[in-house]
């Protein structure tokens, strides 16, 4: 499909769905909304029915590797193979429902990627694996006195005070409820 | 009945600790529920590990106070601020919101909620009694092809929890099963998908699973939708706490309906508060006198879903004590609780111990009058709780995501497990997958796979299909169960076309 097929098809999505826009759409502007329409629940639903089938695929091959007895009870294979063959057969039925489906719902559905929202979520992503390190080298209660506050900026708290009480409170809550009174010996820092 | 077994079970829930512990959970519940975005389930996740350091029945008890305060404690939010705290109180807020704000009656709004909550949840624990011991008798001449029937039959519940679609619906929960064969095959001693860890050689641990994919998956999802969000402001007066005598005479029948049809939908499993609420709903407004008055603040409209969503508690334990099916994702959580305490629900509960049964009974019914009574007592401070801020709310929820996890086992490894699964969630909630199928696949995996494999060297041997006519009609009832979505979709969406059919 070539530029002006693009904004042909676009100009027609516009028409349909939003008629107000056609007589202010430019060629680039259209074909920014043709990326948008693009990017709909069709294209997830393709690409979930892809990773399914490529995880069916190696679930397959792994349960070839299995020793197997005569008996059902001595086939390790015979439910997980049960279980891809049926996620294969769900995946096609996907791709088909997707293909000839007219739902306008999976039509404008999009994710948006770069949005704020988002951003916040792959801070939080960062969070979590900073967390993790910082388990591992500080222990439980100092990854969490640095991970609370962490997430308490992120959702827009800038109250100082709530910063340091909110992580500090719920700190000594788990010191006292889980290592005092349910005696659980929690990470502690590398050098302890 | 056995007399001894439930004067056992008596002395069992009646000590002053197992009391408290209810008490603490009910309260606990309450306020979880009543929480925009911490459902049940949620909060018996969470809460899940913290409860294995109790002693003896001391857990069980905690999270049936839990699970019943978390149901009723969802209509608070809903009555007060019109956000339903869990998905079964959605239906709530039609008629509580405008009694509550519009009226300026929020005491009487949440009085009628409390006093709804808690006919219907004693309504479906005296239903519990007689009903799973009849299912229990019948489910006693099991075998594995039985059993694998009933397993089929609990996994085919996933179409009607599967959400926007069924297909991804089915595809979580194949994923859910797989989740299950992975570790150390109990029949041949094979190691699967297990890299090669040790760690993955014990099979994946259900409960890191369950509050990744519900709490930390949510917690991310608050993250991006609610990263800016101002505190609510409204001011609530509560100018009373107990139901007036004319709402009584109103509402009686209105109850009685909604605690049968919400107990009846409780124990099918699949289904859930949320739709026992919207059928309790729309059963109270054909049957009203005062069907103008419904979306104004009709107390048939609270009194209708209330006492429903609560009714499903008891009727959920229906098919979970019985026959050992989780009736929703709440009950599913329950199960694992039960399996990790080593009390193995199903058939033979009854005739083994049937003084377990009998105390997880009792415990339900304490359970729902606590809920009652710390209901109709902290009416007057519901208002204040409620307005945490999202700020405020996600640390703590991922702090008791990460310490609840670490608390199971104390393996470092299922925190991390949890992250990767709350992660995955996030992105599959993203593409419109429901959570409830993976984790019905997960709880049920084990159980369907044994009995499968059983069942299948039993039938090439001398026993017939037609030999087992229990599994026969489980088979065809999970048959129904599966289909019967798909087609009232369709059914629903020819109705709808002919509808703008004839319009145009």
């Amino acid at each position: 499909m070539d530029e002006s097929d693009r904004y042909s098809a676009c100009a027609r999505n516009v028409e349909e769905k939003q008629p107000g826009i056609v007589a202010n759409t430019s060629m680039s502007g259209c074909f920014q909304y043709y990326l948008e329409v693009d990017d709909c629940m069709k294209k997830y639903n393709y690409i979930v029915s892809i990773l399914m089938m490529v995880l069916s695929g190696y679930i397959l091959f792994e349960t070839g590797t299995y020793e197997i007895g005569q008996s059902a009870q001595k086939n390790p294979a015979v439910w997980p193979r049960f279980l891809a063959v049926a996620l294969i057969i769900l995946s096609v039925v996907l791709i088909v429902q997707t293909i000839f489906s007219h739902n306008p719902e999976m039509e404008s559905f999009s994710i948006d990627w770069k949005g704020t929202g988002m951003r916040k979520v792959y801070i939080m992503f960062g969070l979590t694996i900073g967390f993790v390190v910082v388990l591992k080298v500080l222990g439980m209660l100092i990854a969490l006195l640095l991970l609370i506050p962490a997430i308490e900026w992120l959702l827009g708290c800038r109250s100082k005070v709530m910063m340091i009480a909110l992580p500090v409170g719920l700190v000594v809550f788990v010191y006292v409820f889980f290592g005092i009174i349910m005696k659980l010996t929690l990470p502690g820092p590398f050098w302890a | 009945m056995n007399v001894d077994a439930l004067m056992m079970a008596f002395s069992a829930v009646f000590t002053p600790y197992n009391v408290l512990v209810i008490c603490g959970g009910t309260i606990l519940g309450i306020f979880i529920g009543a929480m925009p975005g911490m459902s049940s389930v949620m909060g018996l996740s969470i809460m899940l590990p913290f409860t294995f350091q109790l002693k003896g029945y001391a857990s069980i008890m905690m999270l049936l106070g839990i699970f019943c305060g978390s149901i009723y404690g969802g209509s608070i939010s809903a009555t007060l601020m019109n956000t339903p705290g869990t998905a079964a109180s959605a239906a709530t807020c039609m008629d509580a919101y405008p009694m509550a704000v519009i009226k300026r009656q929020p005491g009487r709004a949440l009085a009628i909620s409390t006093f709804s909550s808690l006919c219907g949840g004693l309504f479906s624990c005296v239903v519990l009694v007689f009903g799973a011991t009849a299912l229990a008798k019948v489910a006693l001449n099991f075998t594995s092809p039985e059993y694998f029937a009933l397993a089929f039959f609990g996994i085919s519940i996933i179409t009607g929890v599967s959400g926007k679609s069924i297909v991804k619906g089915l595809m979580g929960g194949i994923l859910g099963l797989l989740f299950a064969t992975v570790g150390v095959d109990n029949f041949t001693g094979t190691a699967r998908f297990t890299f090669g860890s040790s760690f993955m050689r014990g099979g994946l641990a259900m409960v890191p699973i369950l509050i990744g994919v519900f709490a930390f998956a949510q917690a991310l999802k608050t993250i991006e939708e609610k990263y800016n969000e101002k505190p609510f402001k409204e001011k609530v007066v509560i100018e009373r706490v107990l139901p007036m005598k004319e709402d009584l005479k109103r509402i009686g029948p209105t109850v009685l309906r909604s605690a049968i049809l919400g107990t009846f939908i409780g124990a099918v499993p699949g289904t859930g508060g949320d739709i026992a609420s919207w059928v309790g709903y729309n059963e109270a407004k054909r049957w009203s006198k005062h069907k103008e008055e419904f979306g104004h603040g009709a107390p048939e409209g609270i009194a209708g879903s209330e006492a429903a969503n609560n009714a499903i508690a008891g009727g959920a334990f229906v098919p979970l004590l019985a026959l050992g099916i989780p009736g929703d994702a709440g009950t599913a959580v329950m199960l694992g609780a039960l399996t990790m305490m080593g009390i193995v629900s199903g058939p033979l509960l009854f005739v083994e111990s049937p003084e377990q049964a009998y105390t997880i009974f009792i415990g339900l019914f304490v359970a729902n009058v606590l809920m009652g009574v710390f209901g109709f007592l902290m009416i007057r401070i519901f208002g204040k709780v409620i307005n945490i801020p999202n700020k405020y709310l996600v640390p703590v929820i991922v702090t008791f995501c990460i310490t609840g996890t670490f608390a199971l086992n104390r393996y470092l490894e299922e925190v991390f497990l949890m992250l990767i699964m709350g992660v995955i969630g996030y992105f599959l909630i993203k593409l419109e997958f429901s959570m409830p199928p993976i984790i019905l696949g997960l709880v049920l995996g084990t159980l369907a796979e044994k009995n499968a494999r059983r069942g299948l060297d039993i039938l090439a041997g001398t026993d017939s299909v037609w030999d087992h006519p229990i599994a026969i009609i489980f088979v065809i009832l999970g048959i129904i169960s599966l289909v019967s979505p798909a087609i009232s979709a369709m059914m629903k969406k020819r109705k709808e076309a002919k509808a703008g059919g004839s319009e145009g």
